[in-house]
């Protein structure tokens, strides 16, 4: 009797044409594109359950870090506190309507520093990448709300990244420390350009962005504030703070793409809820 | 048989969800996290065959390559491949060894991380194989196994029976 080859197997001949399509599908979307009907209609169906998830999570990770960071003295007050229980409950609402409010009102205090005439919505984080490979988020507004690709995102505290999918209900973003990205940017204090590029450390608490191209003769320092520049070729306006300069690398030649600083990213991509789309730079 | 398990699937795999994209994104250390899709698909092979695990954690890669991914279809087809190679598996060994649905786990979430830093590679970025290994990639190879024991020995009792039952229907088909 005639022996089976491996193609023979009829699961290993489907699995092989599935991933040549992926493969074909892979390369197809790895380019900019205009998300297809179908991405769009998963991404519309699933973002109110994923905001929902979302808000969950936060209120369940903010429980458990408030029980890790207490000590004896907060165990005791909380055992009194359980005597009042639903007053409890009211206060929490309030420090989370407050914490709300807080952060909203650093998103109205950056817009109102912004240009006049830039247009921005105001979004919120419903999902994000799992690996340290790549660092993307989803926000909860999309085409519906005029975001298009290419839009960039901040927060009070600074740039956050860039949209690349834009769906009806939501958006992708590629964080500005995704190892994909690159910004063109300008050391506040010198004023020379440069461009940052994020690491492969994302989601790990030791973010951080990388400065290069410096121009020969730069003079950088630790704590010099990088802010955007407006000339990378892409949509971000100028002067968005990007981080901080933490450690100064001394490289043989200026003007490569060896790293001339590590800068620490202005926003705490860890504790990332609310964020703003700018989706027309003003000025 | 298809009542507890098909409830079992959907539950399952509604909970890696939420752990994967919610609970670990938000809890870990220095970013290491286990890869719950990865066990799943590999409990799922071994329990009730490659078809079922391909069709179903596919799907699931294709929702997160769609939600969250850079590149639509690439974590689709690592689940795929991954159900075929833990269908091999299927019936063909003691079901109440947790270790080897571990072990398979271990390495397919070898392969995979290796998969993604090479696509990431591909793309531009540099960075230092040796260190993303040792400090990213192994502690995150060895939660993923880790994590897959529960995660099979929960599915068990669901799904033993019923792979029993399939692996029977297509065999009296034959």
């Amino acid at each position: 009797m005639k022996k089976k080859g491996l193609f023979s197997h009829r699961p290993v001949t489907v699995t092989i044409i599935a991933v040549m399509v992926l493969l074909l599908l892979m390369l197809i979307t790895s380019g900019t594109r205009t998300v297809s009907w179908v991405e769009n209609a998963v991404g519309v169906v699933v973002t109110p359950i994923q905001t929902f998830a979302q808000t969950v999570s936060n209120a369940i990770v903010k429980g458990v870090r408030e029980l890790f960071n207490t000590t004896d003295a907060d165990k005791e007050n909380a055992k009194l506190k359980a005597q009042v229980a639903e007053l409890e409950v009211a206060v929490e609402s309030y420090e989370e309507l407050r914490q709300e409010n807080e952060r909203l009102k650093d998103l109205l205090n950056y817009a109102d520093s912004m240009d006049s005439g830039t247009e921005y919505v105001t979004a919120t984080v419903i999902a994000n990448s799992n690996s340290v490979w790549f660092d993307m988020f989803t926000l909860n507004a999309g085409k519906n709300s005029n975001i298009d690709p290419g839009d960039p995102v901040v927060t009070g505290d600074g740039l956050v990244g860039i949209v690349t999918d834009v769906g009806a209900t939501w958006c992708k973003v590629r964080s500005v420390i995704d190892g994909d990205t690159k910004v063109g940017v300008i050391v506040e204090r010198t004023r020379d350009n440069g461009f940052v590029r994020g690491t492969l450390a994302s989601g790990s608490g030791d973010d951080k962005l990388e400065l290069y191209f410096m121009p020969s003769g730069s003079d950088l320092t630790p704590g010099d504030k990088i802010v955007t520049n407006g000339l990378g070729g892409d949509q971000i306006p100028k002067g968005i703070i990007v981080g901080t300069v933490s450690e100064v690398m001394r490289v043989s030649g200026t003007g490569t793409d060896e790293t001339n600083a590590v800068v620490l990213p202005a926003v705490d991509f860890l504790h990332l809820e609310d964020v703003m789309v700018i989706t027309s730079p003003g000025g | 048989m298809a009542k507890r398990a098909i409830p079992a699937i959907i539950i399952s795999a509604l909970i890696c969800i939420f752990l994967d994209r919610i609970v670990f994104s938000n809890f870990n250390v220095l970013g290491i996290r286990p890869d719950m899709l990865m066990g799943l698909t590999v409990s799922f092979g071994i329990l009730i065959g490659n078809t079922r695990s391909q069709i179903i954690c596919g799907a699931i890669g294709m929702l997160y390559d769609i939600l969250v991914g850079k590149l639509i279809g690439l974590n689709c087809a690592v689940y795929v491949v991954a159900g075929l190679v833990a269908g091999f598996f299927f019936r063909k060994f003691y079901t109440d060894n947790v270790i080897f649905p571990a072990v398979v786990t271990l390495i397919l979430s070898f392969v995979r991380e290796n998969i993604l830093a090479a696509v990431v590679a591909v793309s531009g970025v540099q960075f230092n194989y040796i260190m993303m290994l040792f400090t990213y990639i192994i502690p995150c190879v060895l939660v993923t196994a880790l994590m897959c024991v529960p995660l099979y020995a929960i599915l068990k009792p669901f799904l033993e029976q019923y792979g029993k039952y399939l692996s029977d229907k297509s065999a009296s088909l034959l």
